[in-house]
């Protein structure tokens, strides 16, 4: 039964969601969802509260049955295949070690159900509690453990059977913000030298973008956008995706021979609007540029609010045609509130769009 | 400084100086506010509790004697304590065991249900419905002219009293006990069994196990010390009653409780004075011992309990 | 078609990850046991509307009868004397128990344990057993204080100390009172200012549900009182129940509903953990 293949040379398989609807009753969390997992990829299912990421990790995982749609994993259909046949490894957002089994009999818990010799149980158990960080925790017992080392014991326990996708359903939501930089960079690690399939929901953009290897953002129980952290970044595609990764200002500006002003600047557009349309254009804060009232150029407006950010600032300036706007700058530059500022643009490629 | 400024300092070393260094004066007024409620305690419980402990350590003059505790080991007395016991022993087993499975089949309701919550409701006043009540109302229903008794001999001819009538001896008790064992076995369990994790099923599932191998090897080792608990409650519950099968045994003194009885209002029992005494200690003994292996199940599971 | 296909499948995945019983069998084990828990109670009512002709409210009427008066009246004494005592022990409760609980847990926090410890001694200890105790105490108290009714219910405070203990327990513990009792005197409350206007409101739902429940355990207590010679509702009943038996089974309905609405009620505010021995 167990197998034998050394873990670092075993590929991740590919995970396939086919219009998978998931209703409860009259609601609908999962619409229609079409997403396309490649072997070894990671990918980070992102979206605001209640838009379905954990339903769809669930109907994956099994946990939930599907309304209608099908689920392939490794090009096998799997939508009726009951959960504990999948053969998928998971991590619970609220704590879930045995509270009966020490640290390492959570650990074993899948070698056993799997019929795997004491020995080499034993043996591989020990080897994903070091891989994890824990292997002097053994014999502890879950409420002798902090959250993070708990979340740390769930991944050992689910990644020691091997299975063919790991699943995450937001592991670090309950841990403080330095621990969950630490175990989310160690999460990556572990998953790039097991080259597992992995899916991470979480509902913190800046935790998706640090990790994935692409991230599908969610709303209303579809898929809106996949790609890279980058591809998301700089091309949102919808005016959803564009507001929910990173921070951004929406501007309007009028459509007048292929080009927009913006912030007292003409810029071309790449590709054509119709003419004399308003166009909708997302304005990121690294893209401006805060200058003197005096001696700079751009729109002229008063600070609202500053903030320090480490080795960057953010300000909030309140432009005198009517809409405030963020910019980041060096945090050298220290805008007093109410001080006359002026806004530069400082790329000349923006997104804009027509609704 | 500004006024506003100082007053929250001077609040501050208030507090910390009333908290930090009390006097044995500061203590002491305090303190006597204990004394009423001590002495209270100790004439009303405490004093009861030892004089029930020890009486039957002596005779009706005062003296000393070992005379009322060998009695324990009487035949007669052995046989009441063997009653007590098991009588209790079949009550909570029987007890936490359809309670357990009470408690199981509401695991499929919400928790926030209105069934749940009303099945909660009426075990809290089931479970407090001993007494000599409980009696009457096995008494109308299956006594010689129950509602139960009447109909089975009506409607399908079965007589349920065909030798004697049970009812009002020893086995008797077994129906009424039930009645308040079952539902207090739901009140004691039910929260450990809501206690169990979701993530935890999930977590099996997920590792491969089947139902089956959740409750082996979580679900059963983690409710085990409410179980057990909760059958403690119940042996103890029974082994204590005294008022149902007072109203219910008609002849003899079956029971340790209806044989305290009989020794307080007899001048002698079984030639002695203060039997009453010994049986009362025989009693707490056992109760005490329970408590014991209650406290000692608890420990066993504590290296993986908060 | 395609919805009984899906729920099929939803069964077959769900089985192996679900704690619940399927439905038809919790179902089924619910009906069953709650049928055989209202035989008894219908057998109780059943019994109090049989006359000699057939079923009619006889004796639910004849209860308020004049001419029966005085066959009833040990009944309605026995009524008076319980409710009597069960305001002798709240009495107790709200007049000791729970000043000395909030003393204990302010000012000697090292006395918690031993206080909790007192408060289960009424459990540990039988009241079958403990009357061979207290039946010399009686005698003692009953010569200083000259009246059976008061020194039964001190007794019966002893008695409902566990109950009484543990509703104003979960009360105190929900709200915190050390710091509000230190936030009060930081603002220079006097003590006796601090109880009345701070902890008794704070405190109502406990001190309520303690009230409550005291009622029911002195309601329902039989084994102290028939022990003793005193004559309580319970003993009433029994004594009645040789010449009467309808009227006995009748007080013991209108007991068991008015204990019904006590607990609902105090099941609303707070749950009480455990049961009221079988006294
Ligand atoms: N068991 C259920 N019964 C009814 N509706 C449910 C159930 N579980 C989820 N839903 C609904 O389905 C939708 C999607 O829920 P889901 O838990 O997948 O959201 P989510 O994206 O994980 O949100 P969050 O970030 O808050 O965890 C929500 O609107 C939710 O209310
Ligand atoms: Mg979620």
């Amino acid at each position: 039964m167990s197998d034998p293949t050394p873990t670092a040379q075993r590929s991740g398989v590919s995970v396939h969601f086919r219009a998978v609807t998931k209703e409860y009753g009259a609601q609908r969390a999962l619409n229609g969802l079409d997403l396309e997992i490649k072997p070894g990829e990671f990918v980070a299912l992102l979206g605001p509260s209640g838009c379905g990421k954990t339903t769809a990790l669930r109907s994956l995982a099994g946990l939930e049955s599907v309304t209608s749609g099908e689920l392939l994993i490794d090009g096998e259909d799997v939508t009726r295949v009951p959960v504990n046949r999948r053969d998928l490894g998971m991590v619970f957002q609220s704590y879930s070690l045995f509270p009966n089994l020490n640290v390492i009999e959570n650990v074993e818990f899948g070698l056993r159900t799997r019929k795997v010799p004491a020995a080499e149980r034993t043996a591989r158990a020990q080897e994903m509690l070091e891989r994890v960080g824990l292997g002097d925790f053994a014999e502890r017992y879950a409420h002798q453990l902090s959250g993070g080392q708990q979340q740390r014991v769930a991944l050992a326990r689910a990644l020691v059977t091997r299975p063919r996708v790991l699943l995450l359903d937001e592991p670090l939501s309950a841990l403080d913000a330095k621990v969950r930089t630490q175990l989310r960079d160690e999460i990556r690690r572990i998953q790039l030298d097991l080259g597992i399939t992995t899916v991470f929901v979480t509902h913190d953009q800046e935790e998706a973008l640090a990790v994935a290897d692409r991230i599908a953002v969610m709303n209303a129980g579809k898929i809106d956008q996949i790609g890279t952290p980058e591809e998301l970044y700089r091309r949102p595609e919808t005016g959803f995706v564009a507001n929910f990764i990173g921070q951004s200002t929406l501007l309007t500006a009028l459509v007048h021979e292929g080009r927009i002003a913006l912030l007292g600047r003409e810029i071309d557009l790449t590709e054509p609007l119709p003419e004399g349309a308003l166009a909708r254009v997302r304005v990121r804060p690294e893209n401006l540029a805060l200058e003197s009232f005096e001696h700079g150029e751009g729109e002229p407006g008063r600070v609202v609010t500053s903030s320090f950010l480490g080795s960057l600032r953010r300000t909030t300036v309140h432009l005198d045609s009517g809409l405030s706007i963020v910019v980041q700058h060096s945090a050298e530059d220290t805008p007093e509130v109410d001080q006359q500022v002026r806004v530069r643009l400082l790329q000349d490629v923006v997104t804009a769009h027509v609704d | 400084m500004t006024q506003t400024g100082s007053a929250p300092v001077r609040r501050l070393s208030r507090t910390s100086g009333g908290a930090g260094g009390w006097g044995s004066a500061q203590r002491l007024i305090p303190g006597l506010g204990l004394v009423p409620f001590a002495l209270y305690v100790l004439i009303f419980l405490l004093i009861p509790t030892v004089l029930a402990l020890t009486t039957g350590f002596f005779n009706r003059s005062g003296a000393f004697t070992w005379d009322n505790i060998a009695a324990l080991v009487d035949p007669t007395v052995l046989k009441t304590f063997g009653n007590s016991l098991w009588i209790s022993l079949l009550t909570a087993a029987l007890g936490a065991l359809v309670g357990a499975i009470v408690c199981y089949a509401l695991l499929s309701f919400s928790p926030t249900s209105r069934l749940r919550a009303s099945v909660e409701a009426v075990s809290s006043v089931l479970a407090q419905f001993g007494g000599v009540m409980l009696a009457f109302a096995f008494i109308a229903t299956i006594g010689v002219q129950g509602l139960l008794t009447v109909l089975l001999k009506d409607v399908f001819g079965v007589a349920l009293y065909p030798g004697e009538i049970w009812l009002y001896q020893m086995p008797g008790l077994i129906l009424p006990y039930l009645y308040f064992q079952i539902p207090l076995m739901v009140l004691t369990f039910m929260p450990a069994l809501s206690g169990l994790k979701p993530a935890w099923t999930e977590a099996n599932a997920t590792l491969g196990g089947s139902s089956w191998t959740f409750w082996r090897r979580v679900g059963i080792p983690v409710l085990a010390p409410a179980f057990a608990g909760g059958f403690l409650l119940l042996f103890a519950n029974s082994f204590s009653a005294y008022a149902t099968a007072a109203a219910l045994i008609s002849q003899g003194s079956q029971i340790v409780p209806l044989q305290i009885r009989t020794a307080l209002i007899s001048e002698t029992v079984l030639g002695r004075e203060n039997l009453a005494g010994a049986l009362a200690l025989g009693m707490i003994v056992i109760m005490i011992v329970l408590m014991l292996a209650y406290s000692a199940l608890q420990a066993r599971t504590a290296r993986w309990q908060k | 078609m395609s919805t009984v296909k899906t729920l099929g499948s939803a069964r077959r995945v769900r089985a192996s990850h679900s704690l619940a019983p399927r439905r038809p069998f919790a179902t089924t084990v619910l009906v069953v046991i709650g049928l055989l828990f209202a035989l008894p109670l219908i057998a109780m009512v059943e019994f109090s509307l049989r006359t000699t002709t057939g079923h009619g409210l006889e004796h639910w009427t004849g209860l308020f009868d004049p001419a029966n008066e005085f066959r009833y009246r040990p009944l309605f004494g026995g009524l008076v004397e319980s409710l009597t005592l069960a305001l002798i022990a709240i009495a107790i409760v709200i007049l000791m128990l729970l000043p000395t609980t909030l003393l204990v847990r302010l000012r000697f926090p090292k006395l918690v344990r031993v206080l909790e410890f007192i408060t289960v001694i009424p459990i540990a200890i039988p009241a079958i057993a403990l009357v061979v105790g207290l039946a010399p105490v009686f005698g003692a108290s009953i010569r200083i204080i000259n009246s059976g009714t008061v020194v039964l219910g001190l007794i019966y405070g002893i008695l409902v100390l566990p109950f009484a203990a543990r509703a104003l327990d979960a009360s105190i513990r929900a709200v915190d009172v050390p710091t509000l009792v230190e936030a009060a005197r930081s603002l220079g409350a006097s003590w006796p200012r601090v109880f009345v206007r701070i902890l008794l409101p704070v405190l109502r739902r406990g001190i309520v549900a303690a009230s409550f429940i005291s009622i029911a355990v002195v309601l329902g207590e039989y084994t102290i009182a028939s022990l003793l010679n005193r004559q309580n509702l319970q003993v009433a009943i029994v004594s009645i129940s040789r010449s009467d038996p309808y009227v006995a089974v009748i007080f013991s309905l209108l007991a068991l509903a008015f204990v019904t609405v006590l607990l609902a009620v105090i099941g609303r505010i707070a749950t009480p953990k455990r049961k009221v021995f079988d006294v």
